[in-house]
Parts: C-alpha cells; sequence; structure tokens
C-alpha cells in the first residue's frame, strides 16, 4: 500500500510542479501578507511552521519547535490562528539548562489569536519554542502559524 | 568608439546582472515557497480528497553544515497512519536529499536517505530547485526529525520548504479515482487493507450528545451539558477503526482492544485518537447510545451520544 501511495503521489507530483497557483488557502495568503509587511520593514524571515492545536493534547506534542538563535540578534515570534477555530493562543520559549531541565525564557505578554514575543537570546542556542492554543467549543483541531523573523 | 561600445556593453551588462539580482529577493524566494505550499496541498487534495490531511507545514533557511547546507526538523509521528513527507528547495539548491531518523533513547536512528534527483526545474517553474517525498508507516507513535540535506557547491543559503500529510490506511487510492480497485491490497503490510471502505461497516448518526464531567468532591459526573450533535459514527468492518464526522471535521480512533461488558450489556473499545489521545468507547446491545470516556483523574469525563440511527452496509 504504501508503494502504491508513493507511485501514485510520484507521478501526479511530477505534473503538479508545473501548475498554477489558483485559490491561495488562507493559512498561507496570511503567512505571505505577514511576510511581506515583514520584509518590508527589513526583517528577516528564518522560519515559519503550521502545525495542529488538537483538543485535550495537553503536552502540545506537536507544537515544539526547535530553533537556533543567536544572542547577536533580537528575534520577533508571531503565532496566529484563524479566529473561528482558537480563541486564544499563547507562546512561550524554553531552553535546557545545565541539568536538562526546562526553563522559560519568554512568554507572550498580549492576549488573542495573534501574538508576538520579541526575544533577544542571552545565549546562543537552540531554544524551544511551544504554541499552546485555545479551542472553540466544538472545534477539535485548528491549524496555527508560528513565524520566526530576525529584527 | 569601440571601447566606448565595449564599455557601454560592460556597463549595461552589469546593471542587467544587477537587475537580475534584484528581483530575486528574500521575500521573493520565501513567496515561492509559500506558494508552492499553496500549490502542492491544493494538488494533493484535489487527487487524495479528505483522506490527506495536513499536519505540518514548514519553511525555513538551509544554512552552512560541514558537509554542506542542511536543515531539519522534529514532530511526533503516530502509529496507524502514512505520513507523506515532502521537502523542496529553491532553485538555488538543485540538488537535495532527505534523510529521516527515528528517535531512540537520546539518540537518532537514521531510517532512510531519499535523494532520487526529480528536479524539474524548468523555466515555467524556475523558482524551484530539487524535491524529495517519503512516505513513511510508523510501526509505534515515535518522534522523526526531518533532515534536509545539500551538498556543498551550493548557494551560501537557500529557502527550503516542507509539507508533512498523514492519510489513513489504505483509502487514499480509492479516493483518487485511479489504480484500478488496488487500494490496500498490495504492498504486503498487515493491517493495512481499507478498513473504511470494507462492506460491513456499522454506521451510527447521533441526535444528541450530553457531557458530563467528574466532580472528585462527590465522586460522581455532574455538570451534563446537553446539546444536539448530528454526527456520524462510522466502525469499519474489521473493527479497527473508529470514524466520527461532526459538521467541523473527522476524527479517527483506532481500536486497541475490546471488552464485552455482560453486566451492562455494551461492547467497550479501548481507542486511540490519531492525536494520541485514549479513550473508551462504548456501545449499547440495542445501539441507542454510543459513550465516550476519557479518562484523565479528576479531569475525567463522558459524553453520551443519543444515536438516532444504526445500519451496516
Amino acid at each position: 500500500m504504501n508503494r502504491i501511495f508513493l507511485f501514485f503521489t510520484m507521478i501526479f507530483t511530477a505534473g503538479a510542479l508545473h501548475a498554477q497557483t489558483a485559490a491561495v488557502p488562507n493559512m498561507m495568503q496570511t503567512s505571505i501578507d505577514k511576510i511581506k509587511v515583514s520584509s518590508d520593514a527589513g526583517r528577516i524571515i528564518e522560519r515559519t511552521f503550521s502545525d495542529v492545536i488538537f483538543r485535550n493534547d495537553s503536552t502540545s506534542s506537536n507544537c515544539w519547535f526547535y530553533h537556533r538563535m543567536s544572542s547577536s540578534n533580537s528575534y520577533r515570534i508571531n503565532a496566529f490562528a484563524p479566529s473561528e477555530g482558537v480563541s486564544a493562543i499563547n507562546v512561550y520559549v524554553y531552553y535546557k539548562d545545565d541539568n536538562n531541565k526546562w526553563q522559560m525564557s519568554a512568554s507572550n505578554s498580549n492576549t488573542g489569536n495573534d501574538v508576538s514575543v520579541r526575544f533577544s537570546p542571552p545565549v546562543t542556542r537552540y531554544y524551544a519554542i511551544v504554541v499552546k492554543g485555545t479551542l472553540r467549543t466544538n472545534i477539535n483541531n485548528a491549524l496555527f502559524n508560528l513565524i520566526i523573523e530576525r529584527e | 568608439m569601440y571601447m566606448k561600445s565595449k564599455l557601454f556593453i560592460f556597463i549595461v551588462a552589469l546593471g542587467i546582472q544587477g537587475v537580475a539580482r534584484a528581483q530575486v529577493s528574500s521575500y521573493d524566494y520565501i513567496k515561492a515557497v509559500c506558494n508552492k505550499i499553496t500549490t502542492m496541498d491544493r494538488d494533493m487534495t484535489r487527487r487524495f480528497g479528505d483522506t490527506l490531511v495536513v499536519r505540518r507545514v514548514e519553511t525555513g533557511v538551509l544554512s552552512q553544515t560541514t558537509d554542506g547546507l542542511g536543515a531539519y526538523t522534529t514532530r511526533t509521528l503516530y502509529a496507524g497512519k502514512t505520513y507523506l513527507l515532502y521537502v523542496f528547495t529553491d532553485k538555488r539548491v538543485p540538488n537535495l536529499k532527505m534523510n529521516v531518523y527515528a528517535a531512540a533513547g537520546s539518540q537518532w536512528r537514521l531510517m532512510k536517505t531519499v535523494d532520487d534527483n526529480e528536479s524539474r526545474n524548468t523555466a515555467a517553474d524556475n523558482m524551484y530547485g530539487d524535491y524529495e517525498l517519503y512516505a513513511l508507516t510508523p510501526d509505534t507513535s515515535l518522534e522523526y526529525k526531518v533532515e534536509i540535506a545539500a551538498p556543498a557547491g551550493n548557494a551560501a543559503a537557500a529557502r527550503y520548504g516542507m509539507i508533512i500529510w498523514s492519510k489513513e490506511l489504505g483509502t487514499g487510492e480509492a479516493s483518487s479515482g485511479s489504480g484500478s480497485g488496488t487500494s490496500g491490497t498490495s504492498g504486503g503490510n498487515a493491517g493495512t487493507t481499507n478498513p473504511t471502505t470494507a462492506s460491513g461497516g456499522t454506521y451510527f448518526s447521533t441526535q444528541k450528545k450530553n457531557t458530563c464531567f467528574w466532580d472528585a468532591q462527590q465522586r460522581q459526573y455532574r455538570n451534563c451539558q446537553e446539546e444536539d450533535a448530528a454526527t456520524l459514527f462510522v466502525l469499519n468492518a474489521n473493527k479497527s477503526i473508529f470514524k466520527h464526522t461532526t459538521d467541523q471535521m473527522t476524527s479517527t480512533y483506532y481500536v486497541q482492544g475490546t471488552e464485552y461488558d455482560n453486566t451492562n450489556k455494551l461492547m467497550k473499545y479501548n481507542v486511540v485518537s490519531d492525536a494520541g489521545n485514549k479513550y473508551m468507547f462504548m456501545v449499547t446491545d440495542d445501539g441507542s447510545y454510543l459513550t465516550i470516556f476519557c479518562e484523565k483523574g479528576n479531569d475525567s469525563y463522558i459524553v453520551k451520544y443519543t444515536v438516532r440511527r444504526r445500519w451496516t452496509e
């Protein structure tokens, strides 16, 4: 089954590479719009993520993102999700201390479904950025976006 | 005059090169990557329908490593699903390879290197470099690392994009309209026959649900909320997968064990969701109720669905 799936997919991908963009999903369009604003402001987009917030997923296992950040730069970390699915979103920046325990370095102070964290790393290292969201009633999961940009 | 012409041409050529460089800005590259993601997802969704679900989308920068350019990401992938990993680069990297690792304690174990050199870097599509695809069906739920690597000799940096879709086992080919009905019937993996479309599935349409929360002090379920719930549960013929469709979404639950409760005349199904959460589904013999129990200590709750109709196909 695996092979058949991959086979069909590969055939299709070859064709899709020549496909023209039609309707752009809201998620990516929102990212592109934000990236345009950031680029115009001189910020460098280092990374973007989209993943899923699940209801009852207390570990947020799919919402941990590891990114190396330099102490010589400051960063803007922006997480957002469609308001029809997510009522609130929170962003946390963690690092592992010498005892291999997670310590929080920063979190967002604003509220809503589009929040940002300004972060100036004290040390150059990999940091874990964790996104947690509150789903609206009757919503079991929702896509969210995360943009990490260098100021 | 001849010298002036040469100088002029030289300056014009320099200018053109400068314009050409300016035309492909950092924003252009990342916008192209985002557009490629959108296009790929749209086309894949068109082909595989609702059986293919985006789980992760990522863009980033391939930066210098000791071996060339590289980047990696990690994500938990769950047993019982097939994941399609798709990575690609912008045109500055015409050849990439994808390494897929599984967590092994505190180490990473290399599972697969994919380097099929499938670049279609044509004039009509000239913002993109190479891409690689890999379909993975985890035996166990683990954290996996996807590494994108490009050999030395490429540009100083480049952008990459990645999509991870998940797909229910054995359903994609069936919905694609091609494959001559071969979905899930070959490949040799035990348990990968097309369970959700096999004959004999049991359907439960629901009309109401009553959600009650555990009151640790009273030691009983209280604070019940009843509401209309027009939903559909489908238990496949093999009794290995529940699909639950609401007006918002479809969720999948994998049956890990069953037990018949002779006292209460109901069948218990221990299930795990595609998010990795465990529940117990209980179906009464007469098919009038389907109850979901979530054990979370003092946060436990039950959701009791009133079944409008039960039937098999």
